[in-house]
């Protein structure tokens, strides 16, 4: 099978539907097993392009590599995390995302790591853009071993978690983030649960006070 | 080729019964009719002579395992006729593992309901597409388990749910073939001359 090329990024942005969710599983490695229906409608893949390649393919160069770096070493020792991230889509365009990650091993030593991705308020995306771009910076300058450096030393400075640093960009606590990520798509559906998606959307529907701090 | 879809009276039903390796023993009149082969084209032969070569290989394999296992199944599937058209059904397969005889595979199809039918358009479409341009069976494999897995169910359930429950889709199978009439012959008894004699004797009984 050949790799699609790396799409050329151009200056326009996909908004994403707040309700709605971006799901993945990918393997240990990143290659992608399943792919859901707003995911290829998001990133203007077929799925038949998207199952079995690295979910590298949507990484935007205007990410610096110290976020997948962080991800890595959590999902590794199958940690979850959340993560703000600029993707490219098939036709060069972006779209952002805050991500979420959790890890399932199997009896056998399987693992799947399962990601659901929603909106990114508009404030929050200019606010990471700027943080992002500095960090970039470093990284192109002085390599990946300094732009991590910074980072850390960043939100040392702040005295705060990388965690931390996350939900006061969004401006919710754990809990409201855990809510926002979940409201279409429930932990136990994540690893098909028995929750069909009208119950999921009722749910979330109910919701609205925290889409409404969201996305005033 | 296969442009053209062929509708089908959901108040008939197709039956066939295969030995294991696939070959057809045995089909009634309907499958002839919709099918436009006659006896003498099928019997003998390979039951994917009515399979649309875009059926994904992972559903077919699936199919297999099930009859390899033994185990009763709903099966949906893209046929063709002898025209070039094509036509959907929703099959119950049974298998029963005869000792010293093998397998025999009893498949009775129906009128798939449209709505169904656009589901599994789409996903059969999505798995023939990772299998023959992108990575692979290997890959649509474990795509079809995260479609179940995102929905929360799985192939069976999903085909039940949308009848409407276990009963409904055992009513609308068996409405005109019941269970007794579908096992009534067993084709690994049979060679092939013995049941074209069949054939003909049900006819004369108009059997039919």
């Amino acid at each position: 099978m050949k790799r699609p090329n790396r799409p050329t990024p151009k200056d326009s942005e996909i908004q994403l539907n707040p309700y709605k969710t971006i799901m993945s599983k990918t393997d240990d490695k990143g290659i992608i097993e399943y792919a859901n229906d707003y995911f290829t409608e998001i990133s203007g893949y077929k799925e038949w392009e998207l199952m079995g390649q690295p979910h590298n393919i949507l990484r935007h160069p205007d990410m610096p590599k110290v976020v997948f770096k962080l991800l890595w070493d959590r999902l590794k020792m199958a940690q979850p995390i959340y993560a703000i991230v600029k993707n490219l889509a098939k036709d060069g365009s972006f779209y952002w995302v805050i991500a979420d990650f959790k890890t399932k091993i199997d009896a056998n030593g399987y693992v799947t790591h399962y990601a659901r991705r929603k909106a990114v308020p508009q404030n929050v995306k200019q606010k990471i853009s700027k943080i992002y771009e500095n960090i970039l910076e470093i990284e192109k300058t002085a390599g990946l071993e300094a732009s991590e450096a910074y980072f850390n030393a960043m939100l040392e400075d702040a005295g705060i978690s990388y965690d931390q640093f996350i939900l006061n960009l969004l401006e919710l606590d754990a809990d409201q983030l855990h809510d926002y990520i979940s409201s279409e798509i429930s932990d136990d559906m994540l690893e098909s649960g028995g929750v069909s998606a009208e119950d999921a959307i009722k749910k979330s529907k109910k919701k609205k006070s925290l889409f409404k701090k969201l996305f005033k | 080729m296969f442009e053209v879809e062929k509708g089908l009276d959901p108040n008939i039903t197709l039956v066939c019964k295969l030995d294991k390796n696939g070959i057809i023993k045995y089909i009634n009149k309907s499958y002839a009719d919709i099918t436009g082969f006659t006896e003498k084209d099928l019997i003998g032969q390979s039951h994917e002579i009515i399979q649309h070569p875009k059926m994904p290989k992972v559903i077919l394999d699936r199919a297999w395992k099930g009859i390899n296992e033994g185990k009763q199944q709903y099966f949906i599937s893209k046929n063709v006729t002898k025209n070039g058209e094509y036509f959907w059904t929703i099959a119950d397969i049974h298998s029963k593992i005869f000792e010293n005889r093998g397998t025999a595979i009893y498949i009775r199809r129906k009128y798939l309901p449209n709505d169904i039918k656009e589901d599994f358009e789409k996903l059969y479409e999505v798995l023939y597409g990772i299998e023959t341009s992108g990575g692979g069976e290997a890959v649509a494999k474990k795509y079809l388990k995260g479609f179940w897995e995102d929905r929360g169910t799985n192939f069976d359930n999903y085909i039940i749910s949308k009848f409407g429950g276990v009963n409904n889709i055992k009513t609308y199978m068996t409405s005109e073939v019941s269970d007794k009439e579908l096992f009534s012959v067993d084709p690994t008894d049979m060679n092939i001359d013995d049941i074209l004699k069949l054939v003909k004797k049900k006819k004369k009984r108009r059997f039919w």
